[in-house]
C-alpha cells in the first residue's frame, strides 16, 4: 500500500511536468492554430543551460532564472523565424508550411547542442540536502513534491491570467477569430509573440523539473520527453488546457505504475498506448473545445 | 470625418472596387447600395486593412491616413468596425467582449462609464453580461457587436448589413438604434444596408456600387423614391 502510493506521488509529479510541455503546445495552438515542433526543445535548452551555466560557476538559482530567459528568447526566435510569417490577415498558413518550419528549428537546435556539448548525459546539479521524507509508513521524494507544488502554481497563474487579464482576453479573443481581434485594436502578433514566450518559459520549467527529478539532461531529451507533451496534448483534447493537465497526470502515473509493476521498458508503450486507446474510443480527446475551423 | 480618394483594392487578383471616393463627414450616415457580389463588403474590408492589395489614400479620424496601416492601428485610431455576420467572440462573455472593444481605447480610468453608457443603450446586455455571448439570439449578438463597437467612442464607424437575418421589429430597431448614434455621438458612418427601410429611416445620403464602382449618388429625396432604390439595390442605374 505504502509502495502504492509513493509511486502514485512520483507518477502524479512526472504527469505535471508533461502536462506543463502540453500546456506550452495548447498555447501555441489554441492562439495560432499551428503547431509548434520545436516547442520541444525548450524542456531541452533550460536544463541544458543550467548546466554549463553552473559550471561557469554561476549560483544555481540565478542560473536557474537565466535559463528560463534564455527558454524564452528561443521562443521569441521561433516565432521571429517560423510562426510570424504565417499570423495575421492576409497571411493565411498551410499546415505544412510552420510545421516544417518549426520542424527544421527543432533539428537544428539539437545538433547545435549536441555539438557542443555532446550525446553523454550530463549530470543535472540538484541540491543534495533534501533527505527522504517520511509520513508514518510512506516515504516521500521532496523533489516530486517540490515539482507538485510548482506545477500546480504554475496552472493558477496560468488560469488567473487567461481568466482575469486583459491579456488574457485578448489571448481568447485571438484564439477564437484573429481577425475580429485585430478589428478590435488587438495586436494580434504581439499576443502570439508573447504567448511563445510564455509556452516557452513554462517548456523550460517543465524540463528543469524533470532533469531534476531524474538528476541528468541531455542534448537529446527534446523530442523523447517533448513528444510526450504533444501526446498529452492530443489525448486531453488539442485545444483544452484542462484537458492537458488531465492527460498529464493519467500518462504520469500511468508510466509509474507500469515501471514499478513490469518494466521500465515499458514506459513508452504506456505513452503510445495511451494515444492510441484514445484516438480509438474517443478520437475528439478527454475534453473538447470545438477548434477554431469547427466553430466557424 | 471618413475620406477615400480613388480607392482600388484587390484579393490578389482582379480589382474587387476600383477608383472609390467618397467623403463622410462626423454625424453623417452614408449608406452604400448595391446587388450582391457587388464589393460593399470589400470597401469596409480595404479601409480596415484586411485586404492584400490597396492602392489610393484613406484617411480617418484627425485627418490620419490609416491605409496601409496594420489593421489594430487602425482601430485604435478610433475605427469602429461591425463586421458582416456581426464577428461575435462566441466563447467569450458578453461582459468580455465589450472588455476586448473597450482595449481599443487606452484609458482604462474612463472604462466604468463607457461600460454603463453602452448598457443603458442596450438594456437587454446587461441582463446577460455573464452569458456566453454565443447565447444570445441573433438580434442580440448584432446589439452586442454595435456595443462592442461603441464601447471605445469611435469617430468612424463602419458596419456591414447589420439587419441581415433579422426579424423587421429588430431591424427597425437597429435603425432607431443608428440615429440615436448619429445623435449622440456623431461618428462619420459607412453603412452597407441591403433593408431599404434601414436605409431610408437612418441614412442622410446614398451611394450606389456596381461592380466594384460607385455609379451614383442619393441624397435624403433620393433615398425617398422607392423605385429608384429598388433599381439601386439591384445594380441597375435608375
Ligand atoms: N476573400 C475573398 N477572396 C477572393 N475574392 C473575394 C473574397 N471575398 C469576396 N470576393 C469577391 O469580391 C467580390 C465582391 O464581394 P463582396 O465585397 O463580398 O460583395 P458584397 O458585400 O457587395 O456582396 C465578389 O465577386 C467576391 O466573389
Ligand atoms: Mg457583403
Amino acid at each position: 500500500m505504502e509502495f502504492v502510493v509513493q509511486q502514485f506521488i512520483s507518477g502524479l509529479a512526472a504527469g505535471g511536468t508533461y502536462a506543463l510541455v502540453a500546456l506550452g503546445f495548447v498555447l501555441i495552438f489554441g492562439v495560432l492554430n499551428i503547431l509548434n515542433i520545436a516547442h520541444v526543445q525548450t524542456v531541452m535548452l533550460a536544463p541544458i543551460s543550467l548546466i554549463l551555466l553552473v559550471n561557469q560557476g554561476v549560483p544555481l538559482i540565478v542560473a536557474g532564472a537565466l535559463s528560463l530567459v534564455a527558454t524564452g528568447v528561443f521562443g521569441a526566435l521561433v516565432f521571429l523565424l517560423a510562426l510570424k510569417p504565417f499570423v495575421g490577415p492576409g497571411r493565411k498558413a498551410t499546415y505544412l508550411a510552420p510545421f516544417i518550419a518549426t520542424f527544421g528549428i527543432s533539428l537544428l537546435v539539437e545538433h547545435l547542442v549536441g555539438a557542443q556539448i555532446g550525446s553523454e548525459p550530463r549530470a543535472f546539479p540538484v541540491p543534495t540536502q533534501f533527505d527522504l521524507w517520511q509520513i508514518g509508513p510512506i516515504y516521500i521524494v521532496p523533489i516530486n513534491v517540490i515539482n507538485l507544488a510548482i506545477v500546480s502554481g504554475m496552472l493558477v497563474v496560468l488560469a488567473l491570467i487567461i481568466n482575469r487579464t486583459n491579456f488574457g482576453r485578448a489571448m481568447r479573443a485571438v484564439a477564437e477569430n484573429p481577425e475580429v481581434a485585430a478589428a478590435q485594436g488587438i495586436s494580434v502578433d504581439r499576443v502570439v509573440l508573447l504567448t511563445v514566450i510564455g509556452a516557452s518559459v513554462f517548456g523550460g520549467i517543465s524540463g528543469l523539473l524533470f532533469a531534476a527529478d531524474s538528476h541528468v539532461a541531455t542534448a537529446f531529451m527534446g523530442l523523447d520527453y517533448g513528444l510526450k507533451g504533444l501526446v498529452v496534448m492530443i489525448v486531453g483534447g488539442v485545444a483544452s488546457p484542462v484537458g492537458a493537465v488531465i492527460a498529464g497526470l493519467l500518462l504520469g502515473v500511468l508510466e509509474s505504475v507500469a515501471v514499478a509493476y513490469i518494466s521500465s521498458v515499458y514506459r513508452d508503450v504506456i505513452t503510445f498506448g495511451m494515444l492510441f486507446a484514445v484516438l480509438i474510443l474517443r478520437p475528439q480527446g478527454l475534453l473538447v473545445i470545438a477548434s477554431r475551423e469547427a466553430r466557424t | 470625418m471618413l475620406a477615400l480618394e480613388n480607392v482600388s483594392a484587390s484579393y490578389g487578383y482582379g480589382k474587387v472596387i476600383e477608383g472609390i471616393s467618397l467623403r463622410v463627414n462626423a454625424g453623417e450616415i452614408c449608406a452604400i447600395l448595391g446587388a450582391n457580389g457587388a464589393g460593399k463588403t470589400s470597401i469596409l474590408r480595404a479601409i480596415m486593412g484586411f485586404l492584400p492589395s490597396v492602392t489610393g489614400s484613406i484617411t480617418g479620424p484627425d485627418g490620419v491616413r490609416i491605409d496601409g496601416l496594420p489593421t489594430h492601428q487602425i482601430a485604435r485610431a478610433g475605427v469602429g468596425y461591425v463586421p458582416e455576420g456581426r464577428g461575435i467572440l462566441y466563447s467569450l462573455t458578453v461582459r468580455d467582449n465589450l472588455l476586448v472593444g473597450a482595449m481599443r481605447e487606452g484609458r482604462a480610468a474612463s472604462l466604468d462609464a463607457r461600460m454603463e453608457s453602452v448598457l443603458r443603450k442596450f438594456p437587454i446586455l446587461r441582463e446577460r453580461l455573464d452569458q456566453d455571448a454565443g447565447l444570445l439570439s441573433g438580434g442580440q449578438q448584432q446589439m452586442l457587436a454595435i456595443a462592442r463597437a461603441l464601447i471605445s467612442a469611435p469617430r468612424v464607424l463602419l458596419l456591414d448589413e447589420p439587419s441581415l437575418g433579422l426579424a423587421p421589429l429588430i431591424r427597425r430597431d437597429i435603425a432607431e438604434t443608428l440615429v440615436t448614434i448619429k445623435r449622440d455621438r456623431g461618428p462619420a458612418v459607412l453603412l452597407v444596408e441591403q433593408d431599404v427601410k434601414v436605409a431610408q429611416r437612418s441614412a442622410d445620403f446614398a451611394l450606389v456600387l456596381r461592380r466594384g464602382r460607385l455609379i451614383k449618388r442619393l441624397d435624403a429625396s433620393g433615398l425617398v423614391d422607392r423605385e429608384g432604390l429598388r433599381n439601386a439595390y439591384l445594380g441597375q442605374s435608375a
